[in-house]
């Protein structure tokens, strides 16, 4: 039930760190497996999917963190291989200025780019991005205004 | 410059057809499975057990962890004169032993007996002083 109800939320918001299905698939699963095991944990005191996203961006860090150490890859390679996927992936669609965005959000810390998918595609509150990434207000807000002025430049080079 | 506000904020991610109605079950079966054991569990299974017996053997063995000073402190001072008494060793027992040693025998004892005895601090002045403080 849990997760037919969060499924979709989860897997579209890895989806869009990771780029790539498989790893947003393994992801996923991840990310219910650990909920199932953590649900005894969980507080009322915070909403059921602010702490589900918290679990599935933690998941999301720990994962693009691993890459890199793993193949000792510095964070540009990391972008250009997630970048080559979306001009090649099957399952990417969309029109070049989308493409774009999405590529434009690869020039971005994996945080700044978290806390930017949260407001500008989940239409998210700051007051639950807040909650989601224990990050005041304040800090989120400047986080994401840099992010737009650095999206737009990109957009516009 | 292009802005934000300007662009579609359509999802270009897409997945394989299907893949929600499969994923429910896919992690229920996940779930319902058991996490693979460790490789040292089994390993550990066997292991606790020998080292337990191990670990008490050597216990029991090393006098339950006391030293031999705490073993004979417990022993009654009359239980030790008992003993002595009976007990075969004497000095007119070591001498008559020692009187029936050859020349090789002797020197082998002296210097046993000499290499058991750790070596005194003692100074010439400490000497010269000892008759003064007894």
């Amino acid at each position: 039930m849990l997760v037919r109800t969060y499924q979709q939320r989860v897997y579209w918001h890895v989806r869009k760190m990771v780029i790539d299905h498989d790893d947003a698939d393994d992801l996923t699963q991840e990310v219910f497996i650990k909920i199932h095991k953590a649900i005894g944990n969980f507080r009322e005191d915070s909403q059921l999917f602010t702490w589900i996203y918290r679990i599935a961006t933690n998941e999301c860090l720990n994962f693009l963190n691993k890459k890199r150490r793993r193949f000792f890859l510095p964070i540009e390679d990391i972008n250009s291989q997630l970048s080559a996927k979306i001009d090649s992936s099957d399952t990417i669609s969309g029109d070049e200025i989308q493409k774009k965005l999405q590529k434009a959000l690869l020039q971005l810390p994996d945080k700044q780019r978290l806390v930017f998918n949260m407001k500008y595609f989940d239409d998210l509150s700051y007051e639950a991005i807040s909650e989601i990434t224990k990050t005041s207000v304040g800090a989120l807000k400047a986080s994401y205004h840099h992010a737009v002025k650095k999206i737009e430049n990109y957009l516009t080079a | 410059m292009k802005k934000l506000e300007d662009l579609s904020r359509d999802n270009i991610f897409k997945v394989p057809d299907g893949y929600f109605e499969q994923l429910p079950g896919i992690i229920q079966a996940r779930v319902a499975k058991p996490a693979p054991q460790p490789w040292f569990i089994p390993v550990l299974k066997f292991a606790i057990p020998v080292l337990f017996v191990a670990a008490m053997t050597v216990w029991f063995t090393s006098g339950n962890g006391t030293t031999i000073e705490d073993q004979l402190s417990k022993i009654q001072t009359e239980q030790l004169i008992a003993y002595l008494e009976e007990s075969e060793l004497s000095v007119d027992l070591v001498s008559e032993e020692v009187s029936l040693m050859n020349e090789d025998d002797l020197l082998d004892l002296e210097e046993r007996v000499l290499s058991s005895i750790t070596p005194l601090d003692i100074t010439l002045e400490d000497l010269n002083d000892l008759p003064d403080n007894f």
